[in-house]
């Protein structure tokens, strides 16, 4: 392409080089064509209005059920009516923040209903050309009849076409210099409130579970919503920082149009209404978006390390490593530390999340979610380069959740969807007695502890040093008990009690857990005798030897005379203490 | 209600109880849901425990604060059984 057109193309897409130095430095290297394209479909990502009402649709329809779920429940008549009406005016609240959206999704809505309603007016006109059966007066009078039908819904539908360009317009305006963190950060604290609402409420149990289920679904599309724009949005900036360009001021970015024609392969919104910014083309994007994971992973993949970097200087004492895969999707990345998340020191922006650290909901134009894994300290803590992580050695450790992880998951299943709910008064029905061993017991009762710990530690605000540093003298004794006399030993129950410390408690928490099924292990093992006691060795004291027969006569009559003296003495004493017995 | 037994909910539910802790005048139990061969599960709860009209109840404690100052209850009272444990072979 040569310049002029490649001008043509800049002003067409609403570029403009602001860096002619940068620009001409890094323009060798790239197909100009390729990188204004990719810039468009980055700023049509960015605001994208169709991603908006589908989720602004699933959110209110969401409402909805919320509020019949409440309507349905014949349980809720009992609920105290001030509670009823906060529900209630909290939904609408949230609603709310849909309304621009909304009034711009009734408005294509009727548009399309008037539009349908044109076209029948119409197929039945043709339907009367084809119908010859019809006497000549009856046609003329039903032709006019179908004819000012069709008059009226042309005139209804221009009408609602021009109340859904009106709402499209104030949609549009009303996403200028629009925040998605901070509208998700409200939508999210809503949410919240709506659920406190939901605990006061009289409700059956069956309600009250498909409240949860609805709000969490709530919840997590709020939570995923718009994560596509913001890495759009980190990528676009990024390009136009690095080749010197910005978007023209005088293009907006939520009314970015394609200049190509849209393929009109569906029936969708795109027909109905030309002007419309419909979805983006399938074809259109193929080949930019296959270059953009690329890029877009390797971007991921340099903010994980940057966090790394950051974690480490913050986080002196503490051993980190980099991990290939995280073992969950929704993470960007892996960190393993030697220390348990929310005793490190976060890189500014990001705070603790189950099983990790993230900065999306944070003022940043490089949001990342990284999981935060468990790795065991090694003597040298400098020579634990980044690249030294080997499949082989993260395996053992992405492969099965540890024991902390699973208590935790139990944590957060009790406080959800658990068999015995959060905020439910149960009745006991009956009670009987339990046949447990006082061992099995012991150690299921360690891990109930640990496992309320663990979920209450996944909260900065309990300090569980103090209990930690409780329940570590309580196991070591249990440990010990469980394996004295044999060879079995866990290496990370070997610690002297000195060290048993609340400073080293949130250490000893974490050992703890990863022992538990050791020493269920150990015990069982024991059970079965597979563990078996040690057979002690007779050490045969000189003091203690056997005593020969003689020594034993001897000794039994020096006995003898002992026992005999000492009935003489009583007897006399028996006399000495009754004088008028005896008639001395 | 008392430690080593296990107690039926109204839903079904059969709990063992672990530990006992007095807190605040009230009862609460360190307690394994068992699941339906009557093993324990991987589900752990604290429960408080709620007479009324003669006929006790329970409800799940959830609040982080009650349950930092019951852990502390349970693990002393966990502490002390330990430390009393027999030998195992005398125990098994």
């Amino acid at each position: 392409m040569d310049g002029k057109n490649l001008e043509t193309l800049f002003a067409e897409r609403g570029f403009v080089i602001k860096n002619p130095t940068v620009f001409t430095k890094e323009a060798d290297n790239v197909d100009l064509t390729e990188l204004v394209d990719r810039l468009t479909n980055l700023e049509k990502k960015i605001n994208s209005s169709a991603n908006i009402v589908d989720f602004a649709k699933n959110i209110l329809g969401k409402l909805d059920e919320l509020e019949s779920i409440v309507n349905l429940d014949e349980y809720a008549r009992l609920s105290d009516s001030g509670k009823i009406d906060t529900y209630t005016k909290d939904i609408k609240e949230m609603r709310a923040y849909f309304a621009k959206v909304q009034s711009f999704i009734r408005a294509e809505e009727n548009m399309v209903f008037q539009k349908q309603n044109m076209f029948d007016a119409m197929r039945k006109i043709y339907d009367l050309d084809k119908n010859k059966s019809l006497d000549d007066a009856t046609r003329t009078s039903e032709t006019l009849r179908l004819y000012g039908e069709k008059k009226a819904c042309e005139a209804a539908y221009n009408k609602a076409y021009q109340t859904f360009i009106e709402q499209r317009k104030a949609y549009n305006d009303s996403v200028r210099g629009f925040s998605l963190v901070g509208f998700k950060n409200e939508l999210l604290a809503t949410i919240n409130i709506i659920q406190i609402d939901c605990k006061d409420l009289a409700l059956s149990p069956e309600s009250k579970e498909k409240l949860q289920v609805t709000i969490s679904d709530i919840r997590n599309d709020i939570a995923y919503y718009g994560l596509e724009s913001i890495r759009s949005k980190t990528e676009f900036d990024t390009l136009c920082k690095r080749f010197g360009i910005e978007a023209s001021s005088n293009k907006k970015v939520a009314e970015i149009t394609s200049t190509k024609e849209p393929k009109r392969e569906e029936l969708n919104k795109t027909e109905v209404h030309p002007e419309y910014s419909g979805p983006v083309k399938a074809g259109e994007e193929l080949a930019p978006v296959a270059q953009n994971e690329i890029k877009s992973e390797k971007s991921v993949k340099d903010r994980v390390k940057d966090v790394y970097e950051k974690l480490k200087e913050l986080n002196p004492g503490v051993e980190f490593k980099i991990v290939d895969e995280p073992t969950n999707p929704r993470f960007d990345g892996r960190i393993d530390a030697s220390e348990f998340v929310t005793n490190l020191h976060l890189p500014e922006g990001f705070y603790y999340m189950n099983n990790g650290i993230s900065n999306k909901y944070s003022n940043t134009n490089e949001p990342v979610i990284i999981e935060v894994g468990k790795l065991e300290r090694t003597a040298k803590l400098e020579d634990t380069p980044v690249q030294e992580t080997t499949p082989k050695e993260v395996e053992p450790e992405t492969a099965k959740p540890s024991l902390f992880d699973r208590a935790a998951s139990a944590i957060d299943k009790l406080r959800q969807k658990g068999r015995v709910e959060s905020g439910k008064k149960y009745k006991v029905t009956k009670s009987r007695n339990a046949l447990i061993g006082s061992y099995p017991k012991s150690l299921l009762t360690f891990t109930a502890i640990g496992a309320v710990i663990g979920g209450i530690t996944l909260s900065p605000i309990v300090p569980a040093a103090a209990i930690g540093a409780g329940l570590g003298a309580v196991v070591t004794t249990l440990y010990r008990k469980l394996t004295k006399n044999t060879d079995a030993k866990v290496d990370e129950l070997e610690i002297p009690s000195a060290e048993i410390t609340p400073e080293n408690a949130p250490a000893i928490i974490r050992g703890f857990y990863k022992v538990a099924d050791k020493l269920m292990d150990i015990y069982k093992k024991r059970k079965s005798g597979e563990i078996a006691p040690k057979k002690e060795e007779v050490v045969v004291d000189v003091a203690e030897r056997p005593k020969t027969s003689e020594e034993q006569l001897e000794e039994l009559s020096e006995n003898i005379k002992r026992a005999l003296a000492e009935h003489q003495d009583a007897k006399e004493d028996i006399l000495d203490d009754a004088p008028s017995m005896g008639g001395r | 209600m008392k430690v080593d037994t296990v107690i039926t909910l109204d839903n079904d539910i059969n709990c063992l109880l672990l530990e006992k802790a007095v807190y605040n005048t009230d009862n609460y139990y360190l307690s394994v849901v068992l699941d339906d061969s009557e093993e324990p599960s991987d589900e752990y709860v604290v429960l408080k425990e709620i007479v009324e009209n003669n006929e006790s109840y329970v409800m799940r404690v959830d609040d982080e604060a009650t349950l930092a100052e019951l852990v502390k209850l349970f693990t002393q009272s966990f502490g002390e059984k330990v430390r009393n444990l027999p030998d195992f072979e005398d125990a098994e």
